[in-house]
């Protein structure tokens, strides 16, 4: 038994996790096969995949779910690009540069209602900076957000800034771990800096890559906030993600059953996607780079 | 609309501050807000950060298998519940009688953001060397006194930049308390903003005011952790 004391001090996480993951999923699995409409009925009658089946025939759900693999999509190229380029140009000793890395931090930890405030005003199409600034270059007022084809990537761009710090702090972190003695061995044997970027600088922080692109997959596709705060989905459902979308089945058009049934769904793509992390990336297994 | 834009304010003017301090009425109460926020930060991080410093303890020093998979996962169920969970943790909450109740706000978020302390602070007690624990031991401490006088203090940086975190997280966090929350006078910074921004005209001037209002503080109480805060994130990262 002593082999499991540490269980004991972990035992209040435990339970916490039950709260809020493992029975939230099992009364969702619960709901999705029942007729619920607000989710917290008495014995609501079992309907069995009746829920799923209404899914697929749900257009705005199937473009959902499309949707949410777009975002994702876009937001990862984004995410992983740009704090990679960020990290290789400030990965250099300094005071400014120190300075740099602890400001960069800010717009991560700005509240996703602030973000969205402060963006939907600098992207108004009467008084907004932005279109102040386009008409001072003589071209026409854009209304971004009420545009059905640029609402959806101008918000992933507010998303990715969103991110791009925190990915950034992090590739830094693993850039600062590879000694410097590497890169001037191999500018010995004549390995110019793109090779020395190629063989060395990717090699040793990919595991960190795969980590930040892990948290950018999650954190983008469960994105709710700032659509909802900015476009609420709209215009005509172009920024209608799988997540906009359940919370409106679930609050707005009271089908808790098939908010729920999509809701299973989403959750196990993301589950599916942790799993597949982790079978890749066995502590075990992993070579002895640090 | 007459006004036109200009990049630079024509004049300068309090008086946007006055409103949203003085003009008080319960739909927008933003003094009652940030009481509500403060009230809910501080006390879902106490509690987040006490549950995590025993867990992240007992992973650092008490390993049992499968311990090193269950610290990992910890991060993953961190950022795994978004839109998806909040019906079924809304029915829940239900079920105790718990919604429209700050109480139950605050359970919430200690509930997930304990995880995600748990894995920040399991590095910084790993940091620290265990012959010190075993040496005041020695001398006669018991377990639970070597922890108090020589972990403890040793992992304070860890704790205080948890503590921030998890307090301007929660300050911010939207989704969970505007299902959870209904009543005007309980609610948090985050949905007294939203109030302004779901107006049919919204008033830049107030909402712009009170956004400011917001967010200097999380600038002023989290810059001075970010050095804190990066390395034990990227010493959690780079060890996972």
């Amino acid at each position: 038994m002593k082999k499991y004391r540490g269980l004991i001090f972990v035992l209040p996480v435990i339970i916490l996790v039950l709260f809020i993951v493992v029975l939230p999923i099992i009364t969702m699995l619960n709901n999705s096969l029942r007729d619920v409409r607000f989710g917290f009925e008495k014995n609501p009658a079992f309907t069995g995949l009746k829920n799923y089946l209404d899914l697929l025939e749900d257009e705005t759900f199937i473009d959902s779910i499309g949707k949410s693999f777009l975002w994702t999509a876009e937001n990862l190229l984004i995410q992983l690009t740009v704090p990679l380029l960020l990290a290789l140009l400030l990965n250099r000793k300094g005071r400014f540069y120190q300075f740099v890395r602890s400001v960069l931090l800010i717009p991560w930890i700005l509240p996703m209602v602030v973000v969205s405030i402060v963006w939907r005003w600098l992207l108004e199409p009467n008084i907004g900076y932005v279109n102040y600034l386009i008409k001072c270059l003589g071209l026409s007022l854009v209304n971004f957000l009420g545009s059905t084809s640029l609402a959806f990537h101008i918000l992933v761009l507010i998303n990715s800034w969103h991110f791009i710090p925190f990915g950034t702090i992090l590739m830094l972190a693993a850039l600062s771990t590879i000694p410097t003695s590497l890169y001037d061995a191999a500018k010995v044997d004549g390995a110019n800096s793109f090779k020395r970027l190629i063989h060395i600088t990717f090699p040793l922080i990919g595991r960190i890559i795969w980590f930040v692109g892990l948290l950018a997959f999650m954190w983008s596709f469960n994105t709710f906030d700032l659509i909802w705060l900015t476009t609420q989905g709209g215009p005509a459902n172009s920024t209608m993600t799988l997540p906009t979308y359940i919370y409106k089945l679930a609050f707005k058009t009271y089908e808790a059953g098939k908010a729920s049934a999509a809701a299973l769904i989403s959750t196990l793509i993301l589950i599916g996607v942790a799993v597949i992390y982790f079978i890749v990336f066995t502590p075990r297994e992993k070579k002895g780079v640090a | 609309m007459t006004l036109k834009p200009s990049l630079f304010p024509r004049e300068f003017t309090f008086k946007h501050y006055e409103f949203i301090f003085f003009t008080r009425y319960p739909s927008k109460d933003f003094p009652q807000n940030v009481v509500n926020s403060l009230i809910v930060g501080i006390l879902a991080s106490a509690f987040a950060n006490f549950l995590a410093v025993i867990g992240a303890y007992g992973l650092s020093r008490y390993p049992f298998p499968g311990s090193d998979i269950f610290s990992r996962m910890l991060l993953i169920i961190y950022v795994l519940p978004g839109i998806p969970l909040l019906l079924p943790i809304y029915s829940l909450l239900a079920r105790m009688r718990l919604t429209d109740n700050l109480i139950g706000l605050i359970l919430v978020y200690v509930a997930i953001n304990t995880p995600f302390a748990v894995w920040f602070l399991k590095s910084f007690f790993q940091a620290i060397p265990v012959e010190l624990e075993e040496a005041a031991k020695v001398d006669g401490a018991s377990s639970f006194r070597a922890f108090v006088s020589i972990t403890l203090p040793m992992s304070l940086p860890g704790i205080v930049t948890t503590f921030m975190y998890v307090l301007v997280t929660t300050w911010g966090e939207y989704s969970l308390a505007q299902i959870i929350i209904t009543s005007d006078w309980k609610k948090t910074v985050p949905l007294g903003l939203a109030t302004y921004m779901t107006d049919q005209y919204i008033e830049w001037g107030p909402l712009l005011a009170a956004t400011t209002l917001v967010v200097v503080p999380i600038i002023m109480l989290f810059l001075p952790f970010t050095k804190q805060f990066i390395s034990g994130l990227s010493s959690g990262a780079l060890k996972d």
